[in-house]
């Protein structure tokens, strides 16, 4: 399956960059990257099942929380 | 290239943006038989934000969006902003595909896997999302006729099943719930429209972003409330936040003497194709800001795989129904705090600033970026 | 353009691929439609019983025939999947009429039997749903109607006719589910008895169950039904046939039909004590006046009998006010949904004790009859001497 991932992830974009009239680096570049995150995403959730969403501002939740004290509760 | 929507197609396309994958959910269900005040209370809530957005793009008239927005914030703040901004876009995306794959799988296709019916949304969505936001608009006011007068249908069959009673009592638990069920329903989906602020490339006059935004805004706002509140009198106050689709499930109640009946079909169909519309839009939006973040104007090149990740980031951050309907009624979770009101706001008080000190230095704008 | 194209195609290519093998697809053969569902007992193991029709024959030949099989299992929806492997064909819930439980079931309460229909996606919130009287669900799902093919089409043809056959509330599983969730309102459901009718027996429904939450407390007949049925505001056109005083010339059963009703309930409150207050207007037909010499041309004549016809009703709702309330202390009209949606106030009073104050809640009553109809003729007819 994460093989299979890959290879779709691969073939679609080898596909696309192939119908580009012009091919400037640093798209190509952009584009890759962008493909490479896509397929290492899909093939991490493949592999692993449920992976944790990073909150980076969740600590801000937890302020909110305390301020408003039952705010999740009725 | 400039794209220019006309003001009436945007004001639909707003529309479509908030009704779109909204119709379903039990939306302010923390209101309980309240709900009407609720969405009262979060219309006038969610105005001065869709003002502030509205009142931006009007400062930055005439030009195509991220020329302005360099204007009004400099170059880095505007691009962080706008990488920011785009993996909020990209992750409503995601959102979007979930609800629908997960509402295809809860009532229709039980054993389809929802990545198959997300793959073929992403396929769909890439394809609008690179014929650009004129393409959208229109295409939201063709579709846009059919969900609404599907929706005035529905609305008048399922008045034979309305109880008014259910509104009754007014306040009895006081105004709290009502206040709790408005900030739900503020977070999903009223300002979830600041996405839009980034889709559209330029206006047409200076008036054009509050006669998009605003109109658009206020239908939306009322389309729900009549549909939600229809369908909370149909199923019950105190069944209707208990279901994960009380609209579904108001409208399989509708029996024309045993003839025509078993509807809900036709409200999931309006559920895609509202909830295709904003997907499209949310990706158009990420695309456009990631694009610009990395330098370019042309947004295009990078849909493809924002919308490949869609599809990955569809079974990331919502996988089951139960989460789907956990996003939709938790309230107050602070990047979205963060992202649909502080942040407008902030930009809004600066360009503000800008335009004063733009007139007090008459027309000089050079050095806008080191300001900030 | 040459490129666009290819990229058309591919993406045409991948649809028909894809879509052509569609993931849910089933095939109509392998299909058995389940038309009724029924619990018999829930303790100490869920019997359950699927009324199965199976087609054969397309078009305007199609043949259904009904198949009844019962199995006990540990819920009502693993019965109902477990019976997919006696049947050799896949249970399809969407199309089912009825669901019955039997009295057994009713009387230990019915959230265990309900449950599942409540919260399925298979099965729609549109069935019916029924206890069975003197009889279990699979006896009343092995009787014979006289002309439809099946029990739960039969029933289902009924519950669609309510008006105009009268004696019993339908009820589907969606009002059932609301009932259940309100604060101040007691369920009531349908009941089923076995009649014989040429040596076969034929299920007919008639009567009404009384719920307390979600235990049975009692039974109300045909004719309470009726009354309930005014009470409550849904419309019927019920017979009646009440002896009517004529005149001097004594009393003749004249047959009545009801072609309007509306009720309006208002709470009250008085002397810091609960209340309500009834207010019925009937509109009647008159269907048969047998011997009876009344002309209604008579407004004397036909004023006398709206009278009557007021008292009458107004004992009957008397004795169904008293039956509920003292003996079943059962709030079936809703009067304490009412007063909490109208009087919020008092509610949030009385709310809490409503089992201590309905029993003895004076109802004030008002009914008001009207005669609009006789047929098509206002005098009886003439007999020569």
């Amino acid at each position: 399956m994460f093989v299979l991932v890959i290879l779709v992830y691969g073939a679609v974009a080898a596909l696309e960059l192939w119908l580009w009239a012009e091919r400037p680096w640093k798209k190509v570049l952009i584009y890759l990257l962008l493909t490479a995150a896509a397929a290492a995403l899909a093939s991490l959730i493949v592999v692993y099942g449920k992976l944790p969403v990073p909150e980076p501002i969740g600590f801000l939740g937890k302020l909110f929380k305390q301020w408003w004290q039952g705010g999740g509760k009725q | 290239m400039k794209e220019l929507v006309p003001d009436h197609q945007g004001m639909i396309l707003v529309l479509m943006f908030i009704v779109g994958n909204t119709l379903v959910f039990p939306l302010g269900g923390l209101a309980g038989p309240d709900i009407w005040l609720a969405f009262l209370t979060a219309t006038v809530l969610a105005l001065p934000i869709i003002l502030a957005m509205a009142r931006v793009r009007s400062l930055m008239q005439g030009s195509t969006f991220f020329v302005g927005f360099e204007r009004v914030l400099g170059k880095w703040p505007s691009r962080i902003l706008a990488f920011l901004y785009g993996g909020f876009a990209w992750r409503l995306a995601c959102y979007v595909v979930s609800d629908v794959s997960n509402f295809i799988q809860t009532v229709a296709l039980p054993t389809t896997p929802p990545v198959v019916i997300a793959t073929f949304l992403a396929l769909l969505m890439l394809w609008a999302a690179k014929e650009g936001v004129e393409v959208l608009a229109r295409f939201a006011v063709m579709v846009g006729k059919v969900v609404l007068a599907v929706l005035a249908i529905i609305f008048v069959l399922l008045l034979s099943q309305v109880d008014l009673g259910e509104f009754q009592p007014v306040l009895y638990n006081g105004f709290k719930p009502v206040l709790r069920g408005a900030f739900q329903i503020l977070d999903f989906p009223f300002l979830e429209t600041v996405v839009l602020f980034w889709v559209f490339d330029c206006f047409g006059r200076r008036v054009s972003p509050y006669k998009v935004f605003l109109p658009g805004f206020l239908a939306a706002s009322l389309v729900l409330l009549i549909m939600v509140s229809t369908s909370l009198a149909v199923v019950g106050a105190d069944r209707y936040a208990l279901y994960y689709y009380p609209v579904w499930t108001a409208v399989g109640r509708i029996n024309v003497s045993t003839f025509l009946t078993r509807l809900e079909a036709i409200v999931g169909v309006t559920f895609a194709i509202g909830s295709f519309v904003k997907m499209a839009v949310a990706l158009l939006a990420a695309s456009r800001c990631f694009a610009y973040a990395f330098g370019f104007s042309d947004y295009r090149f990078v849909v493809t795989p924002l919308a490949m990740g869609v599809i990955a980031g569809s079974r990331w951050f919502i996988t089951t129904v139960l989460e789907v309907d956990q996003s939709a009624v938790e309230t107050h979770s602070p990047d979205e705090i963060m992202f649909q009101v502080v942040i407008p706001l902030v930009v809004w008080a600066f360009a503000e600033l800008k335009a004063k000190n733009g007139k007090a230095n008459g027309s000089s704008q050079a050095g806008g970026g080191e300001e900030v | 353009m040459k490129r666009v194209n290819l990229v058309r195609l591919t993406i045409l290519t991948l649809i028909c691929v894809l879509l052509a093998g569609c993931w849910d697809y089933i095939e109509i053969e392998t299909l058995e439609f389940v038309f009724g569902l029924g619990v018999d007992r829930v303790t100490p193991e869920y019997i359950v019983i699927l009324e199965m029709v199976k087609t054969s024959g397309g078009g305007q030949h199609a043949q259904v025939e009904p198949k009844v099989l019962s199995t006990s299992s540990g819920s009502v929806s693993s019965g109902g999947a477990a019976l997919s492997n006696v049947a050799g064909l896949r249970a399809f819930w969407p199309h089912a009429y009825v669901f019955l439980m039997s009295e057994q079931v009713a009387r230990e309460g019915i959230l265990d039997a309900v449950e599942y229909i409540a919260r399925s996606r298979q099965v729609r919130g549109t069935v019916w749903v029924f206890v069975t009287k003197d009889c279990t669900v699979e006896e009343v799902f092995k009787s014979k109607p006289p002309v439809a093919n099946s029990v739960s089409e039969h029933l289902n043809a009924i519950s669609l006719m309510q008006e105009n056959i009268s004696g019993f509330i339908p009820l589907q599983v969606w009002e059932l589910n609301q009932d259940l969730t309100k604060e101040g309102i007691s369920p009531v459901l349908p009941t089923i008895r076995l009649v014989h009718e040429r040596g076969e027996l034929v299920p007919v429904v008639e009567g009404t169950a009384v719920l307390k939450g979600d235990r049975m407390v009692g039974w109300l007949d045909g004719h309470e039904s009726d009354i309930l049925c005014l009470l409550k505001g849904v419309f019927e056109r019920g017979f009646f046939v009440i002896n009517t005083e004529v005149g001097e010339h004594g009393r003749f059963p004249i047959t009545y039909e009801i072609v309007g009703n509306q009720v309006d309930i208002k709470p009250l409150v008085k002397d810091g004590r609960p209340a309500a207050a009834i207010k019925l207007t009937m509109q009647f037909g008159v269907e048969e006046v047998g011997r009876a010499p009344i002309n209604f041309r008579d407004m004397q004549q036909t004023d006398s009998v709206e009278a009557q016809l007021a008292t009458h009703f107004k004992d009957r709702i008397r004795e169904l006010l008293h039956k509920v309330q003292v003996e079943f202390n059962a709030d079936v009209l809703g009067i304490g949904q009412l007063f909490r949606r109208k009087q919020p106030e008092a509610w949030r009073h009385f709310g809490s004790d409503w089992d201590v104050y309905f029993p003895d809640l004076p109802v004030e009553l008002e009914v008001r009859c009207q005669v609009v109809l006789t047929g098509l003729s206002s005098a009886p007819l003439r007999v020569r001497d």
